[in-house]
């Protein structure tokens, strides 16, 4: 199924490999402008304290995604590798 | 509470029956016959009246087919919707062993969600268990032979745990009435049933069997698989053991343990089966905590997934058709000449992470907001990072390493893919737009909404949820979830590197079901060849005697007396060596089959003679 409106697609994807710094700096505008607008908008029923400071879910999310990745690429991954066919000799 | 529901309705009938009648119907024909039951079941879940019907009588016990209320719609919906989507992707196959299994599997499956009581309910698991066992061997590798003994020596292990457990109740209360348990009052025999039902949900430590199999089963079996099992186990969960406080701990930890896995794992295959644990551990955790709410959340998140979940298994099933490998260090940079694919993954991809607009912010929110509003801080704290990781894993780094990451070598050969995968992807991804848009599509299925009997008084909070139903689209909703998702994002920017997946295994739980195996092969096939080496002695000496004599009376006891008796054990010895060879070479699968036919053949005999 390789139509002309398809590759015309593939082509446009490839071309933005090339973008990538624009699309980078793009993002981290999107995300200022998501943290300005936590400065005025907080939760009006905070489930708990940190939630009503303004930036704690940005910090979340970035943390825990930095946290996350070295942990486990880095420490537990190591100590718990097989090799991939490991199940499949007798 | 009677319905008219007649039997005929019951959409179990329609896929086991289609089951059956796919080996007269000629192949070229099935291709296009192959929606029909799931056409049909939609009509009869859409016009189906709440109530039970489809009472039988068995040897004293009384037996519900088909037991319609909210609880049983909304899953029975998403069944429904799901199996024409699945039987659309697999339409393409000429192998009618696999669609024979895939319809079996649907069937027990609708069996389960409006089986009224436990025998019931028993059976149709069983008739689950072997059919899913048949997509996992379908795939005719000694990998996924090997696989699949394992998937279905577990499945064997929980549904024993179940079977006791129903025993043990029926002795205890002389029902095998399928009703909510009181969560101050369970019994021994109701934790073993919620054993048997933890280890189809892949409740952590059980769960090991999920990310093991599902990755060898074929690229359409593994679609339907996402669907089935777990969210039949979900909805067995939501109707015995609403507010049991260990599923909610467990919950929440099958949602981190699937993710931390994830993080780590090269196979996308197997990344997406850590993600279903991950994602029933949602559900799980709102059954648990067991407010109208949670328990809401547990079911909208249930539908939500069902359909993300199937489309990320069919698009990830399409790299794999195409490449011929799903295997993140061996993809690359597949966006170019297979931007369809990545499109369709994508919205699957935001889905799941729970992203604005698409279904699972409506569902996953509601849970979690659910287990705040109990007072859960810590649980829903622990959720909310899961779906960082969520986002992490299957959002940004499955698709980055298999689209993105290196430059395609433009020599690679790729598979065409048919074009009914390209629209049953469509389907797949149109639905997750439009239940993400229009929650109240969703919604107006709930099993604690107005207008509807709660069907468990063990549930807290029901008028509350009445008065105030959860709103997803509030302004502040929004700005947390792009917020969450926005800063996860960066965090993968900066982590890219780090997270290269490497041509590895992580060693699970399976590890230890497969020590398990070999400590229990080995305390019982020393014992069993010692005594065939002493009978085999005795009866040396014994037939050696009887030649010498060559009286022709000690001949006939020789040979009937003797040889039956003593001869007997070495050769029911020998035939268990011989059916160990027959599972070895994967003709278990006739076996297995075999078995199932058998019970349904007594079950039916006793029927018949009993009334």
């Amino acid at each position: 199924m390789e139509t002309g409106m398809k590759n015309r697609l593939g082509q446009w994807f490839e071309g933005q490999r090339y973008k990538a710094v624009h699309w980078f700096w793009g993002f981290v505008v999107v995300l200022a402008v998501l943290l300005m607008a936590n400065m005025f908008l907080l939760p009006h029923h905070p489930h708990f304290a940190a939630e009503h400071w303004p930036g704690f879910w940005a910090l979340f999310g970035f943390v825990g995604a930095v946290v996350l990745a070295f942990v486990l690429k880095k420490i537990v991954a190591p100590m718990l590798a097989m090799e991939e066919d490991c199940y499949d000799r007798d | 509470m009677t319905a008219t529901n007649s039997l005929l309705a019951h959409p179990a009938l329609y896929f086991l029956g289609a089951s059956l009648l796919v080996p007269l119907v000629p192949t070229r024909l099935l291709k296009w016959l192959l929606p029909v039951p799931a056409l049909l079941a939609i009509v009869s879940v859409l016009t189906m009246d709440a109530g039970a019907s489809g009472f039988a009588d068995y040897i004293g016990m009384d037996l519900t087919f088909f037991r319609v209320d909210a609880l049983s719609t909304i899953f029975a919906n998403v069944f429904a919707v799901q199996g024409l989507i699945s039987l659309i992707f697999a339409m393409h196959l000429k192998d009618k062993g696999q669609h024979m299994a895939s319809l079996a599997y649907v069937g027990g499956g609708f069996g389960c969600v409006f089986a009224g009581d436990y025998l019931t309910l028993f059976i149709f698991w069983e008739v689950m268990s072997v059919a899913s066992t048949m997509l996992v061997w379908s795939n005719r590798s000694t990998r996924s032979v090997k696989a699949g003994f394992r998937y279905f020596l577990f499945h064997t292990l929980g549904g024993l745990f179940l079977l006791g457990g129903i025993l043990l109740r029926y002795a205890d209360l002389g029902t095998m009435s399928f009703v909510p348990v009181d969560p101050s009052g369970a019994m021994y025999y109701d934790w073993l049933i919620l054993l048997g039902f933890c280890v189809n949900a892949a409740v952590v430590p059980l769960h090991a069997w999920l990310p093991d199999a599902y990755p060898e089963a074929t690229v359409t079996g593994a679609v339907f698989m996402s669907a089935y099992t777990t969210k039949t186990a979900v909805y067995v969960l939501a109707r015995a053991f609403a507010g049991f406080e260990i599923l909610a701990v467990a919950g929440v930890i099958m949602c981190l343990y699937g993710v931390f896995y994830a993080t780590m794992e090269n196979n996308a295959r197997r990344i997406l089966g850590y993600h279903i644990v991950s994602q029933v551990g949602y559900m799980v955790a709102g059954v648990g905590i067991g407010t109208a709410m949670t328990l809401n959340g547990a079911c909208a998140h249930a539908y939500a997934h069902i359909l993300y979940k199937g489309l990320l298994f069919m698009s990830v099933g399409c790299l794999l058709h195409a490449a011929g490998t799903a295997k993140l260090t061996e993809l690359g940079g597949l966006v170019g000449r297979l931007p369809w694919v990545f499109i369709l993954y994508a919205v699957a991809g935001v889905s799941i992470s729970g992203m604005p607009f698409f279904n699972g912010f409506v569902s996953k929110t509601m849970t979690i907001a659910g287990a705040a509003e109990a007072h859960r801080t810590w649980l829903a704290l622990g959720m909310e990072l899961a779906a960082v990781g969520t986002f992490l894993s299957v959002g940004l780094k499955l698709p980055y390493f298999a689209f993105f990451a290196k430059k395609e070598d433009p020599a690679r050969e790729l598979k065409p893919i048919p074009t009914n995968m390209y629209v049953a992807m469509g389907i797949g991804a149109a639905l997750c737009l439009i239940t993400g848009l229009f929650p109240s599509l969703l919604y107006a299925q709930l099993p604690f909404r107005e207008g509807v009997t709660a069907y468990s008084p063990f549930v807290a909070h029901v008028a509350e949820v009445l008065e105030h139903p959860y709103v997803p689209y509030t302004a502040w909703h929004l700005l947390q979830a792009f917020l969450i998702l926005g800063f996860t994002g960066l965090g993968f920017v900066a982590m890219r590197k780090i997270l290269v997946p490497h041509a590895q295994r992580n060693v699970d739980f399976e590890y230890l079901y497969i020590l398990g195996g070999r400590l229990f092969l080995a305390l019982f096939s020393r014992p069993f060849a010692a005594v065939d080496t002493i009978w085999s002695g005795v009866y040396r000496t014994l037939g050696l005697r009887g030649l010498m004599g060559s009286a022709w009376i000690s001949s006939i006891f020789d040979r009937k007396g003797i040889d039956t008796v003593v001869d007997g054990t070495a050769t029911s010895v020998r035939s268990l060596g011989k059916g160990a060879t027959i599972i070895q070479t994967g003709k278990l699968q006739a076996y297995a089959s075999a078995a199932i036919l058998a019970g349904l053949g007594v079950y039916a005999l006793v029927w018949l003679l009993s009334s």
